[in-house]
């Protein structure tokens, strides 16, 4: 079967961390300097607190002396943060942007090398979400709130640190307040927070898809009249990703029973010091310090439980990156490269027995064996739908089949590494696709990026240089937004000056002349039948004077083999309209 | 209709009958815009105040949200701040003293506080976030409509992964504009409140904190110009890296077999290195801003420690004072630092702003006539193009020419690669308006005629039909009010009837974006049915039968040819079962002729009724 893992709207977030982990450690020396950094800024805010401390036991004690020294140290840290944090937060923003730019590379690596059903199976817009958006995201994250996420923890751990040299027993009485509360109120946020949060995202995500397939299909709406219908189902999507932000608010705003808790514990702090200091076993001065520290650890507390819902955000787009990552994966290269011989630069194609399937309940392909030897020309016939660009497919090893295989001098197609594959089998598709820029980047486009003489070469083989040469700019005429300049026969002409740049082994053609005219349809396949005669060529058409210019003819039905064409001398499938043109 | 944005060298006709000479002076058009787009980090007055109005604008049917979320936002400032004035009546009042009901009482109150406190914070979040969704689906909703009843040419130099950009990333920037406003009522009513109350604590007091505001001035004029620039130029880097991330899903597919794909994943590792410069660039500035802008607040703790002190040990003030100076300094300190992301990120909001509007702006060039100047379109009729010609970036994709289609007519439209063909057929569906000339229906220019009235008399199918996610029905139907018999005539017309029938799930299968479950030649006839259902007196087909078998398309146009009975068809092919089955075919040159081969046979060889109307 065929089937491909689907990406899951709420991905699992659990164990997040810990997939991230191989693409944060190239990067971990860096991490760890810029978190020192970030921990003796921490640690300088900290001080501040036994700082006043200090200055209210000279002004109880009436020591100027002192008083004035604790305004000096107040005045040199306040200098120390001055350098520290700049520094800190720059090298941790540089070492986080760092590790996202790896993954927004590696996300983008996948992509580009994952199996074709993956990429047919999902909505561009979803897959451009998770590529963009949600990369676009972290890196905010990392950008605007790494660094406060860091400052917060750290100030805390060093105030619990300061504070237990004042009293302990305060310390735990305070503690003992406060963190069992927000223990329970924290777990009564995440209990829901995963799904609410995700619920959000996967409804944000359905609106962004829907937005992008509006933009690419926006002329079949408008000439359909299909607009107000489509817009109605837009708006029904939209106030639905309303209805759930509405839901993650609910559950995020649990987490400011937090603020309360702190409060609680400061009552319980004056009560229990007033309790201490009226026994006479503490200080009014360390009261004072626990007050003002208190400060720092509620601070810091109100900004984790602030950071905690953009952590939560971060997590989930994380979490929906690696999924994207881990369902992208390539599969691991093809073991022993060692034992296998040099593939040969030319060799014959094979298909064994192979079955291919885009759904459990519908086989496209059965049992279909054949060979295409060394410099073979062999036109493929059939109806519409009888399988002939799922064979292409196959041949080209852009589908892996269900049974059976399909090699390449006696290898198996997925046994062979991606680029090895591309040098010897080339596909040219009916529907050729450009990106923005001139028509020599399009042509660049092709394994062995070719420099511009060899276009130059390949264009005058092809006797296209003067119509080439009609366009303006020739090879720099810019082709416009995804080619669009470009008529589809123009498109397609491209194409197979492509096709020869590459040099393949084998050359694919899926209906690759349909939409250019006849004429110079005639002259491009001549000139291609010509060029290279231990090019293994395979050309699916149905113009039949494409066919007929094949010595070979192969038909399939209903995804069978009903005639393989080697019948010598009688091609069965030959032209069975007339012709249009010579 | 104007032509001036994809043509500069075609002369602007006298056919032309009311070619606006220009845009609204209000509205930019969208060259300005682009131009402007890529020096963003330093938005042009004009922009900015667009930007803003756009702010303004999307705010105001959720206001009443805002406002109660800024109410919220203000109770919870006034108890947060009476904490600490709590705590020093505790301290001086209890504490010192070992006054127990003192200390009891004061307790108490800053229970009370803490309690007001939370509900404050509760109603605050709440609100804000729901208005910042309600904004934000708002804004989706303005840029779909907007986008997506444009035309090509108003599009032509958009990417469509920046546009979708525009409606994720910079909505959620606005989004959190909107979240934040409230939080300029917090930092009001902290400076409103802390201020005086320090003066009651001590006058030296009050002014050592008034001493650090023109500091904190400084710090806000300095940075956020140099942070807006350079988040400026972040955004149009994300934006770029968003266009190539789109080409290689959308284009990158299509380039698998030749492993074309490479150079795109290069020219993307190329947009993400320089990604990562421009946030090391913003986050330098950044860096700076955070770090410099609490220093002064710091000192003045320390003054105020200091000078403080000495007035303590003057017995004019008592030790709590202390504590809730230095407690109301450090909200102070917090209050500035978050005065300072408030401002940081007003600036991205603006950046946002200006993008969303810059799209919202994109002026279309197939217009619509002025609804109290549109004529009705007569039912039936001659179609007429007249002196037609298309230029598409300076380069002319159709070369002038006339063809008269009569009402009844089946016109096969033949021509090399190149000649114009597609470009033709947009035509009198006004996907397109051409550069010179003119398209008639019933004598009625089509430029004079409401769009929606066109497309319902003249129905179109493209050369590459583009599927929508959702069911067999769903894209049939389109949102239009039709019931499964109506599908099925149409279906059963455009011979797909039966391969849809025979589907596990019929016309409930669900469909994927492109349609991938279908081959090319199932995706072409339901194409060509959804275009019957709107019952139109004019089909244009574009080569709609290309990836069609014979005999199947024998059997389609078998019963198009039954169904277009008093109906006009312009079919642009190459087919010969196509060519036999029309009344008359057309040839088209191509304007530059580079493939107009001599030794082509004249199609008069294949139909006798062949007219040629191409010229040269």
């Amino acid at each position: 079967m065929a089937e491909q893992p689907l990406l899951e709207d709420e991905a699992d977030q659990r164990g997040v961390l810990r997939r991230a982990a191989p693409y944060l450690r190239p990067h971990r020396a860096k991490l760890a300097v810029a978190l020192a950094v970030g921990l003796a800024d921490s640690a300088a805010l900290v001080a501040v607190a036994p700082l006043i401390g200090l200055a209210a036991d000279a002004v109880t004690d009436r020591e100027r002396g002192t008083l004035g020294l604790a305004v000096l140290l107040l005045v040199l840290f306040a200098a120390a943060q001055l350098v520290l944090a700049r520094v800190g937060e720059l090298l941790l923003i540089k070492g986080g942007e760092q590790v996202v730019r790896t993954l927004r590379e590696q996300c983008v690596e996948n992509l580009a090398t994952a199996p074709l059903r993956f990429l047919e199976t999902h909505r561009s817009g979803e897959l451009l979400r998770r590529a963009t958006g949600e990369v676009a995201a972290l890196a905010a994250f990392v950008r605007l709130h790494l660094r406060n996420l860091v400052a917060s923890a750290a100030t805390l751990l060093f105030t619990l640190v300061v504070l237990a040299g004042y009293s302990w027993l305060l310390l735990l009485v305070q503690l003992a307040v406060f963190l069992p509360l927000t223990f329970l109120v924290t777990r009564w946020f995440q209990r829901d927070a995963g799904a609410a949060f995700g619920g959000k995202a996967g409804a944000e995500a359905t609106v962004a898809a829907t937005f992008s397939e509006t933009l690419t299909a926006r002329e079949a709406l408008q000439t359909s009249r299909g607009l107000p219908g489509w817009t109605t189902r837009f708006e029904r999507e939209n106030a639905h990703a309303v209805r759930a932000a509405r839901r993650a608010l609910r559950v995020e705003n649990r987490i400011d029973l937090v603020s309360l808790v702190e409060g609680l514990a400061l009552v319980v702090l004056l009560l229990v010091g007033g309790w201490l200091v009226g026994r006479g076993s503490l200080d009014i001065g360390a009261v004072v310090v626990f007050v003002v520290a208190g400060r720092n650890l509620f601070d810091s507390f109100a900004d984790l439980s602030q950071l905690v819902g953009e952590v939560q955000t971060a997590r989930t787009g994380l979490a929906r990156l690696l999924d994207l990552l881990a369902a992208t994966e390539p599969a691991p290269a093809p073991a022993r490269p060692a034992t296998r011989a040099e593939l040969p630069p030319r060799g014959e194609l094979r298909c064994e027995q192979v079955e291919y399937a885009y759904r459990a309940d519908g086989k496209v392909l059965h049992a279909m064996t054949l060979a295409f030897p060394v410099g073979s020309r062999t036109g493929v016939v059939g109806e519409t739908g009888s399988g002939k660009t799922t064979l292409s497919k196959l041949l080209c090893g852009l589908y892996p089949p269900d049974a059976g295989t399909v090699s390449f001098a006696g290898t198996d197609l997925r046994e062979i590494p991606e680029p090895e594959l591309r040098r010897r089998i080339v596909l040219v598709p009916q529907e050729v696709r450009m990106v923005s820029g001139t028509i020599a980047d399009n042509l660049a486009l092709v394994q062995g990026d070719p420099d511009r003489a060899r276009i130059e070469r390949t264009v005058d083989q092809l006797g296209l240089r003067e119509w080439l040469g009609e366009l303006p700019g020739g090879l720099d005429a810019e082709v416009g937004q995804r080619g669009g300049n470009l008529s589809a026969g123009e498109r397609q002409i491209l194409g197979l000056v492509r096709a020869v740049l590459a040099d393949p082994a084998v050359l694919v053609l899926d209906e690759a002349t349909a939409d250019i005219d006849p004429a110079t349809a005639a002259r491009l396949e001549h000139a291609l039948d010509e060029l290279r005669a231990d090019c293994t060529l395979v050309v699916i058409a149905h113009r039949p004077a494409t066919i007929a210019r094949m010595p070979r003819v192969v038909r399939l039905d209903g995804g069978r083999l009903v005639d393989d064409g080697s019948a010598a001398g009688a091609p069965s499938g030959r032209a069975t309209g007339p012709l249009i043109t010579g | 209709m104007s032509t001036q944005q994809t043509d500069p060298v075609a002369d602007p006709s006298d056919d032309l009958p009311d070619a606006p000479s220009d845009a609204p002076a209000d509205a930019l058009t969208a060259e300005q815009l682009a131009d402007e787009d890529l020096e963003p980090g330093a938005l042009s007055p004009e922009r900015r105040r667009r930007a803003r109005a756009l702010l303004r604008g999307s705010l105001r049917p959720h206001r009443a949200t805002v406002a109660a979320a800024m109410v919220a936002a203000a109770i919870r400032q006034i108890a947060l701040l009476a904490v600490p004035w709590c705590v020093q009546k505790a301290l001086d009042d209890g504490l010192a003293p070992h006054d127990d009901r003192a200390l009891l009482l004061w307790s108490g109150a800053t229970a009370a506080a803490a309690l007001i406190q939370f509900a404050g914070l509760y109603g605050w979040q709440y609100w804000a976030g729901y208005a910042d969704a309600k904004v934000g689906a708002d804004l989706r909703s303005r840029l779909l409509r907007h986008l997506c009843g444009l035309d090509r040419a108003a599009l032509a130099s958009r990417g469509h992964g920046d546009l979708a950009m525009r409606a994720t990333r910079d909505t959620d920037l606005v989004r959190e504009w909107v979240h934040g406003l409230a939080i300029w009522v917090v930092l009001g009513t902290t400076f409103v409140v802390v201020l005086p109350a320090m003066a009651a604590l001590h006058p030296s007091l009050l002014l050592v904190t008034l001493a650090t505001l023109p500091f904190l001035v400084w710090v806000n004029l300095h940075f956020p110009k140099r942070f807006a620039a350079a988040s400026g130029e972040l955004a149009r880097v994300h934006g770029e890296r968003a266009d190539a991330v789109a080409d290689l899903l959308q284009v990158g597919t299509g380039l698998r077999g030749t492993g074309g794909h490479r150079p795109l994943v290069e020219r993307h590792h190329t947009v993400s290195a320089e990604v990562t410069g421009r946030t090391v660039i913003a986050a330098r500035i950044e860096a700076s801003w955070a770090a410099v802008a609490p220093f002064v607040p710091r000192l003045a703790v320390a003054a105020g420690v200091g000078i403080g002190g000495l007035v303590v040990l003057d017995g004019r003030l008592k030790l709590g004072a202390l504590v809730a100076y230095t407690s109301w300094m450090a909200i102070v300190t917090l209050a500035t630092r978050v005065l300072v992301d408030r401002l940081l990120e007003r600036g991205q909001a603006d950046v946002a702003a200006a993008r969303i509007d810059e799209a919202l702006s994109i002026l279309p060039v197939v217009t619509e006539p002025d609804p109290a100047d549109a004529r009705p379109l007569p039912a039936t009729g001659t179609l007429t193009l007249q002196g037609v010609s298309a230029v598409r970036d300076g380069r002319t994709v159709l070369a002038p020419i006339d063809l008269e289609v009569g009402h009844g007519e089946f016109v096969a439209v033949l021509g090399a690669t190149g000649s114009g063909k597609s470009t033709l057929l947009r035509l009198p569906v006004r996907l397109d308006d051409p550069a010179t000339g003119t398209v008639r229906y019933g004598g009625t220019d089509l430029r004079t005629v409401a769009l929606d009235e066109v497309r319902t008399r003249i129905a179109y199918v493209a050369q590459r039909p583009v599927l929508l996610s959702g069911t067999v029905a769903d894209n049939l139907r389109l949102g239009r009010d039709l019931d499964d018999e109506q599908l099925y005539e149409a279906c059963r017309t455009a011979g797909i009837h039966d391969q849809l029938g025979a589907m596990p799930d019929g016309y409930a299968t669900e469909l994927g974006e492109g349609g991938t479950a279908l081959s090319g030649g199932q995706v072409q006839r339901l194409a060509i049915a959804r275009a019957l259902l709107g019952d139109p007196q004019v089909l244009l087909l574009d080569d709609s039968t290309s990836a069609l078998d014979t005999a199947t398309e024998r059997l389609v146009l078998e019963r198009l040819r039954a169904w277009a009975d008093g109906r006009t068809v312009v079919f642009a092919t190459h087919r010969t079962a196509v060519l036999e089955t029309a009344d008359r075919v057309v040839r088209l040159r191509s304007p530059l002729g580079a493939l107009d081969t001599p030794n082509e046979r004249p199609e008069a060889d294949v139909t006798p009724s062949a007219v040629e109307v191409g010229r040269g």
